[in-house]
């Protein structure tokens, strides 16, 4: 059984990977896509008008087959965390190193 | 005898057929020639008069329908001002309701005038694709405090209901107001 420390670790770890960019997450339309040996991870976001903004945590099998779901809502203990990894994920999804490399040797020029 | 009278006969006819009646030698006609000319040209000048007068009176009737139909147009668009106006002005009596039942906690206050407010905004929807979307924003808002009545212990966002309420407010006052130029 996954309890809540263990997705929190694993956030944690994800969050490490993604800095040192190990982990070549993909943007796949709506949410954020990370494919392992045997596993694929997805990173989703979702804002409702009327509820607090929450992030999803999937973890399925090399099929696609969903094994364990980690949902965390705003202000929900987990949250800063998850929060910034999404975050973190997104930036490099969208390329950011190469953005801010461009815009210093702009500056720089 | 018999064969003279057939003849005289056949005469009579062959000159109705000719359109001319000739009496002895002398053919009978009312008007010279001349005044025949006259009377067909008079003729023709009162029948062109006529012409020209049935077009004038042509237009005039289709300017006056044309004129007609802008005026009822016109009268339309001022009609749904009013409307716009005065569904603009409940709508602006009911965020303020809503805003402060929501303050105070009251939730089914609040929904019940939420979902007033929702009714206002889909009535307005006819004329402004944005009400609609705040309809459906604003029957969301209605079921969370709808939920909240009925004991729910979910967070109620109040940075997400202040952003939402505030753009509800701006946009009410864009229609609201007696001389306000509506959008």
């Amino acid at each position: 059984m996954t309890t809540e420390s263990n997705f929190l670790e694993i956030a944690k770890g994800l969050l490490q990977k993604t800095r040192q960019q190990k982990a070549p997450w993909t943007d796949a339309g709506g949410h954020f896509l990370l494919l392992l040996k045997n596993a694929r991870i997805t990173l989703s976001y979702q804002s409702p008008v009327a509820e607090p903004d929450f992030i999803t945590v999937t973890f399925s099998n090399k099929e696609g087959k969903v094994a364990a779901t980690w949902t965390v809502h705003e202000e929900d203990p987990g949250w800063e965390l998850v929060n910034e990894l999404h975050e973190e994920v997104r930036r490099r999804a969208a390329g950011w190193e190469k953005v801010l490399a461009d815009i210093e040797d702009f500056i720089r020029s | 005898m018999c064969a003279a009278a057939g003849l005289s006969i056949f005469s009579s006819v062959a000159r109705e057929l000719s359109g001319s009646r000739v009496y002895g030698d002398r053919r009978l006609s009312i008007l010279t020639d001349l005044w025949r000319d006259v009377v067909s040209i008079l003729g023709f000048i009162v029948t062109t008069a006529g012409l020209v007068y049935a077009i004038l009176q042509i237009r005039k009737t289709k300017s006056a329908a044309e004129a007609a139909e802008a005026a009822a147009r016109s009268a339309l668009a001022e009609s749904q001002r009013n409307f716009q106006r005065y569904a603009a002005g409940n709508a602006h009596r009911f965020i303020n309701e809503a805003k402060l039942h929501v303050d105070r906690q009251e939730w089914e206050k609040a929904a019940t005038r939420l979902n007033d407010l929702a009714d206002q905004a889909a009535q307005l929807g006819d004329v402004d694709e944005d009400w609609r979307q705040l309809a459906d924003e604003l029957r969301t808002w209605a079921s969370i405090c709808t939920r909240h009545a009925a004991g729910s212990k979910a967070k109620f966002v109040r940075n997400k209901w202040t952003t939402f309420s505030v753009r509800l407010q701006a946009k009410i006052d864009r229609y609201h107001g007696p001389f306000t130029p509506l959008p």
